[in-house]
């Protein structure tokens, strides 16, 4: 049967005065990873432990391999969590604490076969000689391995992690997350991955899906988010720097961005209503804009504000009155604060928000006029 | 075994079901006696004599204690007492809890002593400093008499003897206070008292400026439980003065006690805990909104 | 505005040593960042410098002049800590007139200071507010504020940034950067996020176990690490490092032979080897024969924004690429393609660890 692996159809979860979840609805399919990327307070954790069974829901239902799970209890859910702060024992071993959910009167495994998998699991995460050890003594890094290893143990259907690396070292994140894809590759393990860090996101996702304020903004691959983002939300959380804002002023039907030289139309589909045109933003992904180094015709010159050094590239930020533009560009050549440069926006690649709902709005922009 | 039953209740039903208990023993021990308490307020009425009949005089009993003048007397002295016990108990434990906060030789155990006073029965505390406020061989006198003193009497004279008493209850609440405003210099994190430091704060300026404020919520808590306390007080003056001489030093909670189970006028004692319910009440209202004030900016 | 000089700072409790014996020299207006994983050392030297902990053995100069036994109220440094601390029962304006209030200046000096890093910081909207009811980012422009409000002579920063979501990290990066460089105090900032130092800093000084491992600009640490944990440490993604042997005629790793062609070995006899290669110097545009060039099959494929990365396997050792053109074709999963390692990027070690210096 080709049933997602998970199906969660229109959560809505509020807490006192705040509505944690609204009308969530996502599938992660068999062997998939998803990430949910979203900021701070975003509901990734509400969502997580909705799934889990750990919060109640005002309406919604969850889906499992098919059937329906919303009314168990979190212990009758095949799903294993890994929480952001690990949640171990203290009082137990390691061995014991990945052994714990195999003796759970759910599972009742016999010592052999807990045994048996408590070492390979352990093996799989490099722990193997922190068995005996309590959980005090560990590092950082190795109580993250315990947690996912506990998760392992279990074999679920559905494995959620839940910003498990944010407070480790970066160094430690990126071989963790190198982990995790391998693990999953492994295994073929299912799993939800939920995170404010794109780079993490965009490393271990096979797909994306944005929450903001208990909204999913957008599911999909990466390339799909960029080619397509159907909400200025997508702009603001994909990619390193982030897509680039204009705020727009409204002339009769030209646009245009205050202290830039250009012009254009807008044909939306839309019904004409004045407010369309009237409240928009402009957005592009800095790496579509076009940038030169000695004057061109249909650039507008900018100064180079700051530089920011990033080993492999570099990223800078460009001024012009108070348009800020952020671009990564290759290290040779060398730029520096004060160099000017001309910068350039190719029409097709401009995208155009409610500057109120933040929702994209579809139409095409015609470049009517330009000053430089 | 899918244990689906207990997850469908809602937070709510579960709330309920485990406040029940608790919520009967309130209704039985405290809601009906109080409801029973009002109604005796406005009797003439002594439980000594059930047979006789009862008057209802509405709010006679009321409008008598209120035009007292000795009650309003015994209320000015329960005001002094209240005011300088607790004054003497926040000055000298918040002092105390401030120089035991660094960490030295014996502390622990100096601040295991400090806390022995509060450990102690209150009447046992309050026989003790009798004997130790007896004129004729108490330990007060002898040590007055070393500094080259004159022998005082304590007990006797109602102007000392408010200050025996309110001696006796400080040392006895001090400790107390010393916990509290402990728990809440530690509660400050680190990291303030060093970003404190390292603004180059005097001692003074950031105990003035960063601990007092942090700790205001702690120690208002404090401060609000001392004086429903001090306003309480009833063992100390039994055992030190007996309310005397005549009824100099009787507080109100004390006039209370002798009202119901002395001359068990029930009616007009009744009326009285009214009174004093209203006054306590009234003012730990004041204190919770004052308090929420502050923590609402935090 | 000062220079600072550590004389072989030490700091031991009891058996362990967490600081061991650092030398530094950080000029007047520099912004050094110390680098390294949690418990390198970092953070208690950086308290040794503020004067909140006295170290066991070694000294600290400010501008020549010893502080060891200077407290921190007297050393006039500002600190900015990793979770914040502004007073939280204080709006921002106290906050940042409470040094000035301790150091006793007067009314006016105090509104004119305020007034100054109120426009530096674009803090007007957010003055009478109180701490927690911040937006993320602001806490930290008003914790610099207070800091720098004193015309302190070092500003000291204790991974002010670690608190905040990546997005405003990145947004938090330019402000510092900039401030700093417009304030031009000297700043000590400290972190375990390697990016973050690449981005702000004039020096990095790489620390591990409470030693200092190397110093040097961003450039000097990611092109040239000392060793093999700063090759690994710096540089994301992380650098590819693999056992190789060096072989007549190349690497062996493993039964596959990386042809050096006529470059010089690293060795000048057979031995064995760590090599490492930055994955952008790794490309699937090989040909036969060439130096750098060898077969390998793809194992995996996955992209990071609009960056293709490839993985593949030699001698049983996992290697990262990453394609550099956009319009190539994406590499597919299962087929051996020819890889080509720039020989001039490579980069070795000893198989303790330490940098090979080519002969």
């Amino acid at each position: 049967m080709n049933a997602p692996r998970l199906s969660i159809v229109g959560l809505n979860k509020s807490f006192a005065h705040k509505h944690a979840l609204t009308d969530i609805s996502l599938d992660i399919h068999a062997g998939e990873i998803l990430a949910l990327l979203g900021p701070t307070g975003a509901g990734k954790t509400t969502t997580i432990r909705a799934i889990a069974g750990l919060e109640s829901l005002s309406s919604g239902r969850v889906y499992l391999n098919g059937s329906e799970i919303t009314q168990l209890s979190p212990t009758d859910r095949d799903v294993a969590v890994v929480f952001e702060g690990f949640n171990l024992l203290p009082t137990l071993s390691v061995y014991d604490n990945i052994a714990f959910p195999l003796r759970s009167t759910i599972y009742r495994e016999t010592e052999e076969v807990i045994s048996e998998r408590v070492n390979k699991a352990a093996d799989n995460l490099r722990i193997s000689l922190l068995l005996s050890r309590k959980v005090n003594q560990l590092s950082g890094g190795e109580r993250q391995r315990v947690a996912i290893a506990r998760a392992l143990v279990r074999r679920p259907t559905l494995y959620m992690f839940d910003e498990p690396l944010s407070a480790l070292d970066l160094k430690l994140r990126e071989s963790l997350v190198a982990e995790l894809r391998e693990m999953q590759r492994m295994n073929g393990a299912t799993m939800l991955y939920a995170t404010h860090d794109y780079g993490s996101a965009a490393s271990l996702g096979h797909r994306i899906a944005l929450i903001e304020n208990g909204h999913i903004l957008q599911v999909g691959t990466l390339s799909d988010l960029i080619a397509t983002p159907r909400h200025i939300g997508v702009g603001r959380l994909i990619g390193s720097p982030a897509m680039v804002f204009f705020d727009v002023l409204n002339d009769k039907d030209m646009l245009s961005i205050e202290g830039l030289p250009w012009k254009w139309r807008f044909d939306t589909s839309l019904p004409a209503v004045a407010g369309i045109t009237q409240g928009l933003i402009l957005g592009i992904w800095p790496e579509d804009v076009e940038l030169e180094f000695s004057p061109r015709t249909g650039f507008a010159q900018c100064e180079v504000h700051a530089t920011d050094y990033r080993g492999l590239d570099r990223a800078i930020e460009l001024r012009r009155g108070t348009n800020r533009v952020r671009k990564a560009i290759a290290l040779a050549p060398a730029v520096q604060r004060g160099d000017s440069c001309w910068l350039g926006l190719p029409t097709s690649k401009i995208f155009a928000f409610n500057a109120q709902t933040g929702e994209r709005v579809p139409g095409s922009l015609t470049l009517l006029e330009s000053h430089e | 075994m899918k244990k689906t039953i207990f997850y469908r209740l809602s937070d709510k039903t579960y709330c309920g079901v485990f406040i029940l208990p608790a919520l009967a023993v309130l209704v039985l021990m405290v809601a009906y006696p109080f409801i029973s308490l009002l109604y005796y307020s406005t009797l003439n009425f002594s439980i000594l004599r059930p047979m006789q009949e009862t008057q209802h005089i509405g709010l006679q009993n009321y409008t008598e204690l209120l035009t007292s003048p000795d009650l309003w007397d015994r209320f000015i002295f329960t005001g002094k007492f209240v005011v300088m016990t607790v004054g003497i108990q926040m000055l000298v434990g918040t002092a105390i809890a401030y120089f035991l906060q660094r960490d030295f030789r014996g502390r622990d155990i100096l601040f295991t002593i400090f806390m022995l006073p509060m450990m102690l029965c209150p009447i046992v505390v309050g026989f003790l400093w009798r004997y130790i406020f007896n004129s004729e061989w108490g330990m007060a006198n002898y040590l007055l008499k070393l500094i080259g003193g004159e022998k005082m009497d304590w007990l006797g004279r109602s102007e000392n003897a408010i200050w025996a008493v309110v001696i006796a209850d400080a040392w006895m609440w001090t400790p107390f206070v010393i916990l509290l405003a402990t728990a809440a210099f530690r509660s400050i994190p680190n990291d303030i008292n060093e970003a404190a430091d390292i603004d180059g704060a005097s001692p003074a300026l950031r105990f003035f400026q960063i601990t007092l404020p942090l700790s205001a919520p702690i120690l208002l808590i404090a401060l609000l439980l001392r004086l429903i306390d001090a306003f309480k007080q009833n063992d100390l003056f039994f055992a030190m003065t007996g309310g005397g001489p005549g009824s100099e030093t009787a507080t109100v909670s004390f006039m209370l006690g002798k009202l119901a189970f002395g001359h068990f006028y029930t009616g007009e004692a009744s009326a009285l805990a009214v009174i004093l319910l209203l006054i306590i009440t009234g003012l730990s209202m004041i204190f919770v909104r004052y308090l929420l004030g502050i923590s609402q900016k935090g | 505005m000062a220079s600072i000089k550590l004389n072989n700072l030490t700091m031991r409790y009891g058996n362990s040593t967490a600081v061991n014996g650092i030398n530094l020299a950080i000029d007047d207006g520099e912004f050094v960042v110390f680098l390294g994983p949690s418990g390198c050392g970092k953070t208690t030297t950086l308290r040794c410098i503020a004067g909140l902990e006295n170290p066991t053995s070694g000294d600290i100069l400010f501008d020549g002049v010893k502080v060891n036994h200077l407290h921190a109220s007297a050393r006039n440094v500002a600190m900015v800590f990793q979770f914040i601390s502004l007073y939280p029962h204080k709006t921002v304006r106290k906050n940042i007139a409470f040094p000035l209030r301790a150091r006793g200046l007067s009314e006016a000096q105090i509104v004119e200071k305020i007034k100054w890093v109120e426009d530096v910081f674009s803090l007007s909207e957010v003055m009478d507010r109180y701490p927690n009811s911040l937006p993320p980012g602001s806490r930290q422009l008003a914790a610099l504020a207070r800091a720098v409000v004193r015309d302190p002579k070092v500003l000291l920063l204790d991974e002010p940034l670690s608190a905040i979501d990546e997005q405003f990290r990145e947004e938090m990066r330019w402000e510092l950067k900039h401030l700093q460089s417009r304030l031009g105090v000297t700043t000590i900032h400290v972190t375990h996020d390697q990016r973050e130092a690449m981005s702000l800093a004039d020096r990095i000084v790489l620390m591990h176990s409470g030693d200092v491992v190397q110093i040097g600009t961003p450039q000097a640490l990611f092109n040239d690490p000392i060793n093999e944990f700063a090759a690994h440490f710096i540089g994301s993604p992380a650098m590819n490092l693999a056992d190789v042997q060096v072989a007549s005629g190349g690497l062996m790793l493993g039964s596959s032979l990386l042809p050096l062609g006529s470059l010089p070995t690293p060795l000048s006899e057979p031995g064995n080897l760590r090599l490492g290669i930055r994955p952008n110097h790794v490309q699937r545009d090989g040909k036969a024969g060439e130096p750098g060039c060898v077969l390998a099959l793809i194992e995996d494929r996955y992209a990071i924004g609009r960056e293709e990365y490839f993985q593949f396997s030699l001698g049983g050792q996992k290697f990262v690429g990453i394609d550099k053109e956009k319009n190539r074709q994406l590499a597919e999963v299962g087929t051996s393609e020819m890889i080509r390692f720039d020989c001039a990027e490579m980069r070795f070690f000893t198989p303790d660890g330490i940098k090979v210096v080519a002969p």
